[in-house]
């Protein structure tokens, strides 16, 4: 509502407002006054009646006093006048014309009495001091209401009139008041829709209203200029704004454009920014991880102690310097996989210096670190090689030098890198260098060439060249190299070889032949050996038969000794030729053997040992083999009779057994005897190598005897023991030999 | 001021004036029994006389005597009755305890010669000649007889009796000539006024 209808609002409704309270307030004293007035007039009119009808009533004339009340007809609310004589009764009456008599029986007791709709007055007739009767008027209180409408339509008329005039008077002053507001409604309205500062309010005035104006004046002069500021301020700073956010997007793109990964941080470690490769790489989209703390999203450990690294983000914010981070760290991605990261964490400032963030630069070292391993790797193989190796350029100028290079040339890598290879060449050969470089670039390789190099020391050294062309990424030739590896000591050991075959060769020849002149000189003693063995044996028993009583005790004695001595000739004899005969003999056909048969013959054998020692002999069942009985017999039998013989407190008990172990055919003869020690393992195979001496008889070539047998089949036999706790004889007998031995 | 007792006055006017019906009664048995109420007890006049009686004190409050009637201010007021006295004691209980003009009342029955201490002079019906009477009188004396003729004769008011009620007649040149000055009220109230 615009000031204008609001003060003419106003003063209609103070005008309204007022004549309201007024006209109601005259109302409400005029009906108050015009009771008491009424009450008044009533008691002086009938005061006037009272008097003018005392000599009516003193003299009995009721004609006359109702004569003087007819005279109350002009006042036409007098509903009724009533006169009565002192003694009660009725004397004279008055009644408004066209209405009844409505006078009560008895003169009333009151003097005044108002009833809503009437005002009794009475009053005594007296006549001087005498009282003569009484008067009452009952006064129609119908003009009261009549009047107070009156007075409310008289009211209401004002009302209209004054509103009106208010209206009026209203519309022409209020200009006095609107007008200059007006002035500065429009003037600020059209500074504010034109936003032109230089407008002015028009003064009309030198109330408040034009102080307004003038105050309107100066703001507006003040906001003209400041505006003019600001508007170039503004133009300024857009243009700032602009480069900034020129520089922002070149920023940003380059930031998702670059190969690195890239987290900014703000100054608590909460994520700002992350940049694609960064969301690949710890597949973090960038909508999750932002606002997270960095450690939640980035998590890194070290490579190797497994322990969580602390975030660069923190050492930067905490340092307020660039770090970097330890080689072996390992970025933990979302879904748990471990990328080995480079990284690099520094804070970003503004003006003040004051740290506003952090920019954390990392990058996926896999490849570089496989790459790096690799070429680890490679200088670790070409630095243990004991071979030379070593690489040039086409120019032949040493580029590397290995350890190897060095132990064989003698010279040092750095003795040698940058120098021309041709100072390896003995005197002559510098010719074969420049062709073997030619051949190179023309893209050959050269293996295995055995020629002479030159040492540091001028000693010659023989190397095997193996010389192969370098190439780069395009396929070019760019270099040469060369691995030499000294055969100088394979050379001399060939040599040196060769000399010894022949040696060997030759005391062969000489060995087998005295090795056969042996054997034959064993058989042949032995077998001859036995006839006069037999002849001292049946002489002695002779002698020892036939002449009993010519022998005294020494000479007894002498001749058992001497038969004693026969009998284990004999034995030693018989084991002898039986050792002899295993290799003798060669042409001698094989048959099946069951070697359970053979061991039962052997335990058959053995039977008067085992009964007398209580010895438990069991056997798995065993294969049968194409091969000689007379070959296993003694064998086996050796193997339980020595069981029995070297046997400890308790009964002997031996166990056969075999099994196939690698296509091998093992046996094991298992006992609980006193066992062997260890250091004689190899030598009780030896023959005659005892290690009880006399204690417990033996010819000592048992053993050699199955180390003989199973030599011959490509078998072979050893112990398994202790001391005290039994002895496990185990012999192979190749597949291969036994298929071949039962074939044959 | 307390007023004197009334009691027998106002029964009096009461028994003939409260109502035309009742004063009717009371005049006809008053009128049938004359002689036997004056057998029983000689002084009891007829009703009318109680009215009249009581008319005569009322006339007092209607009429300004002269101030030259009164010989000084204590002077009484003099009502006088000449020839018979028709009220017997009414008149005198009327006017007991009662002032006029201000005055005590002293009431006196002549015969023949009119003492100056009268103010009032009822004239009865036994006087058949008033005239000699009333010639006579000073300024100041208000003349009441009974019947018209009275007025005509120089009388100032004269009783009538019309339709059994008691009114008056007033004769204004008769006052005007005594010095009386009557009340108009009075006037009003007057059968007629010559």
């Amino acid at each position: 509502m615009p000031i204008k209808r609001k003060l003419m609002v106003i003063v209609m409704a103070t005008t309204t407002a007022a004549l309201i309270v007024a006209g109601a307030g005259v109302v409400w004293f005029d009906s108050l006054v015009f009771r008491d007035y009424l009450q008044r007039d009533l008691s002086v009119l009938g005061r006037i009646i009272a008097d003018a009808s005392a000599a009516a009533l003193a003299f009995d004339d009721p004609k006359t006093a109702a004569e003087t009340l007819a005279a109350l007809q002009a006042r036409t609310h007098l509903r009724s006048a009533c006169i009565y004589r002192i003694e009660g009764p009725l004397f004279a009456s008055y009644a408004r014309s066209g209405e009844a008599v409505k006078c009560p029986q008895a003169a009333p007791a009151d003097r005044v009495r108002w009833t809503p709709d009437e005002l009794m007055v009475a009053r005594t007739i007296r006549l001087q001091d005498r009282e003569l009767g009484t008067l009452a008027f009952f006064y129609d209180l119908d003009e009261i209401g009549r009047r107070r409408n009156s007075y409310s339509a008289i009211v209401l008329c004002v009302l209209v009139a004054s509103g009106f005039l208010a209206f009026l008077l209203s519309s022409r002053l209020r200009a006095v008041i609107a007008t200059p507001i007006a002035q500065l409604v429009n003037a600020t309205s059209a500074v504010s829709r034109t936003k032109d500062y230089s407008i002015r309010a028009r003064k009309l005035s030198a109330d408040e209203l034009g102080v307004l104006a003038d105050a309107v004046n100066d703001m507006l002069a003040g906001i003209q200029s400041r505006d003019r500021e600001l508007r170039e301020a503004l133009a300024d700073r857009e243009q700032a704004l602009n480069d900034a956010r020129n520089a922002r997007d070149s920023l940003a793109t380059t930031l998702a454009s670059i190969g690195d990964a890239v987290i900014s941080t703000d100054a608590e470690g909460r994520i700002l920014f992350l940049n694609p490769v960064a969301e690949s790489l710890m597949r973090w989209p960038a909508a999750e991880a932002v606002g997270k703390p960095i450690e939640d999203v980035f998590r890194i450990v070290n490579e190797y102690t497994r322990e969580t690294v602390e975030s660069p983000v923190r050492r930067v914010l905490r340092e307020g310097a660039i770090v970097g981070l330890a080689n072996s760290t390992m970025l933990l991605a979302r879904d748990g996989t471990e990328i080995p990261i480079d990284d690099s964490g520094a804070p970003i400032r503004d003006r003040d210096g004051t740290i506003l963030g952090t920019v954390l630069v990392f990058r996926d070292v896999t490849a570089r670190r496989r790459a790096e391993e690799t070429s680890h790797l490679l200088a670790a193989i070409v630095e243990s090689s004991d071979e030379a190796i070593i690489s040039a350029n086409l120019n032949g100028i040493v580029m590397s030098w290995n350890r190897g290079a060095e132990r064989i040339f003698g010279y040092s890598a750095e003795e040698m890198i940058g120098r021309s290879i041709s100072v390896m060449a003995p005197p002559g050969r510098v010719d074969e260098m420049i062709a073997i470089l030619a051949r190179i670039r023309s893209g050959e390789r050269i293996e295995e060439l055995q020629t002479l190099r030159r040492a540091r020391h001028g000693g010659l050294v023989n190397v095997s060249l193996t010389v192969s062309p370098l190439r780069d990424a395009s396929g070019a030739v760019v270099g040469v190299s060369k691995i030499a590896r000294d055969i100088t000591e394979r050379v001399r050991s060939a040599e040196r070889l060769a000399l010894l075959n022949a040696d060997l060769q030759r005391s062969n020849q000489r060995l087998a032949s005295s090795n056969e002149d042996l054997e034959r000189f064993a058989f042949i003693a032995s077998h001859d050996l036995q006839e006069p063995l037999r002849m001292i044996t049946t002489y002695s028993q002779l002698l020892a038969r036939n002449y009993p009583d010519a022998l005294d005790g020494n000479a007894g004695m002498c001749v058992r000794n001497i038969m004693e001595s026969a009998q284990r000739m004999r034995e030693l004899i018989a084991d002898l030729l039986a050792y002899t005969e295993i290799t003798a003999r060669q042409d001698e056909p094989v048959e099946a053997v069951d070697l359970n048969g053979v061991v039962e013959k052997a335990m058959q054998n053995l039977k008067a040992s085992i009964d007398e020692t209580g010895a438990v002999v069991t056997c798995d069942p065993l294969p049968s083999l194409t091969a000689r009985e007379a070959h296993f017999l003694p064998l086996f039998q050796n193997l339980i009779g020595n069981a029995i013989k070297y046997r400890g407190e308790q009964p002997p008990r031996i166990h056969i057994s075999a099994r196939d172990v690698e296509g091998q055919l093992q046996f094991s003869v298992k006992d609980n005897g006193i066992g062997i020690d260890p250091q004689y393992h190899e030598r009780i195979f030896v023959a005659f190598k005892r290690l009880h001496g006399k204690k417990i008889p033996g010819t000592g070539i048992g053993l050699a005897i199955c180390q003989r047998v199973l030599e011959r089949y490509g078998g072979r036999i050893w112990v398994e023991s202790q001391v005290g706790e039994g002895a496990t004889f185990l012999f192979t007998l190749p597949d291969m030999a036994a298929q071949k031995a039962r074939r044959a | 001021m307390t007023p004197p007792p009334k009691s027998p006055r106002r029964s009096c006017l009461y028994s003939w004036a409260s109502a035309p019906r009742a004063a009717g009664i009371l005049l006809c048995l008053s009128a049938c029994i004359p002689a036997f109420s004056a057998s029983q007890r000689a002084p009891e006049p007829p009703p009318e006389y109680h009215v009249k009686a009581a008319f005569l004190l009322n006339f007092t409050r209607f009429v300004e005597w002269p101030p030259e009637a009164f010989p000084n201010d204590e002077s009484p007021f003099g009502v006088c009755v000449a020839g018979n006295d028709p009220f017997g004691g009414v008149l005198d209980a009327i006017f007991e305890g009662e002032t006029a003009n201000s005055r005590p009342v002293a009431i006196h029955r002549i015969k023949g010669e009119v003492p100056k201490a009268c103010h009032l002079l009822f004239i009865g019906a036994s006087e058949n000649h008033p005239g000699g009477l009333l010639a006579g009188l000073p300024p100041g004396v208000l003349t009441i007889g009974e019947e018209e003729p009275f007025i005509r004769a120089g009388g100032v008011i004269a009783f009538v009796v019309e339709k059994r009620r008691v009114r008056f007649d007033i004769n204004q040149t008769a006052a005007r000539k005594a010095a009386l000055k009557i009340s108009s009220r009075l006037l009003s109230i007057a059968r007629t006024v010559e």
